[in-house]
């Protein structure tokens, strides 16, 4: 199994950017929650990217236990109306441009885990170009940042390497603690 | 003794035809007439250059009203000659307008003076033809005007100095672009001081100009922010050569305002990449996401309902970077003037 943290860095609350390559974005995702799970975390997956329903059956495929993942779903909203989930671990959002409703859904999920184990990924960056402006993504990704170091919470975005221009790759650098750069790999 | 076999009638005599054969042989209009203006001397220049005879002309004064055929301009002439006359006893280069026989016009200037004879008081007057003179003195006229209306009319600043900067030509462009209008600028040098109000920066352009033009002593596309007037930022192409000009030299400084190609530019780099950005990496990513999915459903992974939900989140994010792209053509055809029209209207649909 990769190991892409330490379990000091998480105990830490760091707060991590992975680069990776444009086409295992998917595959990081998946192996970067059973990590996570490894190390007895729980996981809130904001999925700008893979609906919920494809992540969650991606993840059973792959043996991460899917009762300590917790989804804010904020793609499946943007093709059609998603069927009211009776599953209490997943929220969804109409857009990746609707940050308002994003960021009450990552304060009420988190509030739903509070006192355990919490890393939250943040799948991908990238993505939300195509919703958002460079500023507004800088924005929220700072708002997140600033949300998780207040409630002491470890986190991960992951960002396609070359997918990002060079002003707010440098931004999102100084947010976070650690660059994880697996984009040769 | 003997006596001189001539005799003082005989010198008087000679004395006399020499002073004829002066007044003869002139290059000058001489005229000699009495107060009414009755010709006593039109010597062989006033024939030459007015085309009447001598014999046409003296004792009469019907030449005046030959040379002069048109009577408002005559009575000018005549009121303003009286007035000098008024004043002083002659008068110095008063020029007039003379209708030759031919009816060419040329243009004499004056020089009078009266004196004594025997007969009562006479005007000598000495006319010198300036037309040429006049024409080649009207023909620089018209060309400095030219000059300055083509320097005053350039669509580029245009500033000529000294070596110590004081400005000796400042032009409309100068003062449309500066806001700084010629009379506050020509003849002092602190133009400089409030165009490049920042001390450093200045000193930095100052020492660029100094060595580009000791170096060839012209220079080429040397681009400086100017500060105008109303505190706006100007960038200026410059283009500079020092020339010799009586003894010193001159700085002819010609400049070029690119701030809106500048913007232009600007506005176009920007365009690329916020298209790079928003346009080609969410198409990457869509790319990504369809070879993904294809790569699930070879391996089973994913049912068709799965398949659907994916395939219709990619045909969103399709439709998101189109209106992405209307938004960014949009922003374009209104931020940069330099858009042509039917380009504007072909980006803002």
């Amino acid at each position: 199994m990769s190991d892409y943290f330490s379990t000091d860095d998480l105990e830490q609350k760091k707060i991590f950017l992975v680069l990776t390559s444009a086409g295992k974005v998917r595959e990081r995702n998946i192996e970067i929650v059973k990590e996570i799970a490894a190390d007895g975390y729980k996981s809130v997956i904001i999925t700008t990217n893979f609906p919920y329903s494809v992540l969650k059956k991606l993840y059973q495929q792959n043996g991460v236990d899917i009762e300590g993942v917790y989804f804010i779903d904020a793609v499946t909203g943007t093709a059609a109306n998603p069927e009211p989930s009776h599953d209490a671990r997943v929220r969804y959002v109409n857009s990746p441009a609707n940050l308002t409703d994003m960021a009450i859904a990552v304060t009420e999920t988190l509030k739903q885990i509070q006192g355990k184990k919490v890393c939250i990924l943040f799948d991908s960056v990238s993505t939300m170009m195509i919703y958002l402006s460079s500023a507004n993504i800088s924005k929220f990704v700072h708002f997140v940042v600033n949300k998780l170091r207040l409630m002491d919470i470890s986190g991960i975005f992951i960002a396609v390497e070359k997918g990002l221009d060079p002003h707010l790759l440098t931004q999102l650098t100084t947010f976070v603690d650690q660059i994880v750069d697996l984009s040769e790999e | 003794m003997t006596e001189s076999p001539f005799s003082r009638e005989d010198a008087e005599d000679d004395l006399c035809r020499f002073k004829e054969g002066i007044i003869e042989n002139a290059y000058v209009m001489i005229v000699v007439m009495e107060q009414d203006g009755t010709v006593r001397i039109w010597n062989r220049a006033a024939e030459a250059i007015t085309g009447y005879r001598a014999d046409e002309v003296l004792n009469g004064k019907e030449v005046w009203k030959k040379i002069y055929p048109d009577p408002a301009y005559r009575r000018t002439i005549t009121t303003r000659i009286k007035d000098i006359l008024a004043r002083n006893s002659y008068f110095e280069n008063l020029e007039t307008e003379v209708c030759t026989r031919n009816g060419e016009y040329r243009t004499i200037a004056w020089n009078t003076r009266n004196f004594e004879t025997k007969r009562g008081i006479r005007a000598i007057a000495v006319g010198r033809d300036v037309t040429e003179l006049k024409r080649a003195h009207d023909a620089i006229e018209e060309l400095n005007e030219f000059r300055e209306a083509i320097i005053d009319n350039a669509n580029v600043l245009l500033a000529v100095m000294d070596r110590s900067g004081t400005v000796h030509v400042w032009n409309k462009a100068a003062e449309m672009i500066s806001g700084y209008p010629a009379g506050d600028v020509i003849g002092r040098k602190d133009v400089w001081q409030r165009l490049y109000p920042d001390p450093a920066y200045r000193k930095e352009v100052t020492a660029q100009i100094h060595e580009r033009i000791g170096d060839k002593g012209s220079f080429a596309s040397y681009e400086t922010i100017i500060t105008t007037r109303d505190g706006s930022r100007r960038i200026i192409s410059w283009n500079s050569r020092e020339i010799s000009y009586r003894g010193g030299f001159r700085i002819i400084a010609v400049g070029t305002d690119i701030t809106d190609q500048k913007d232009a530019e600007l506005a176009l780099v920007s365009y690329i990449t916020e298209a790079a950005m928003r346009l080609k990496n969410p198409i990457e990513i869509i790319r990504d996401n369809l070879l993904d999915i294809c790569s699930l459903m070879k391996s089973n992974q994913i049912g068709t309902d799965d398949v659907l939900a994916l395939l219709g989140i990619q045909a969103q994010n399709a439709s998101r970077i189109l209106e992405n792209l209307a938004e960014l053509q949009s922003g374009i055809a209104t931020k940069s003037r330099a858009i042509p029209e039917s380009y504007r209207q072909f980006l803002m649909k």
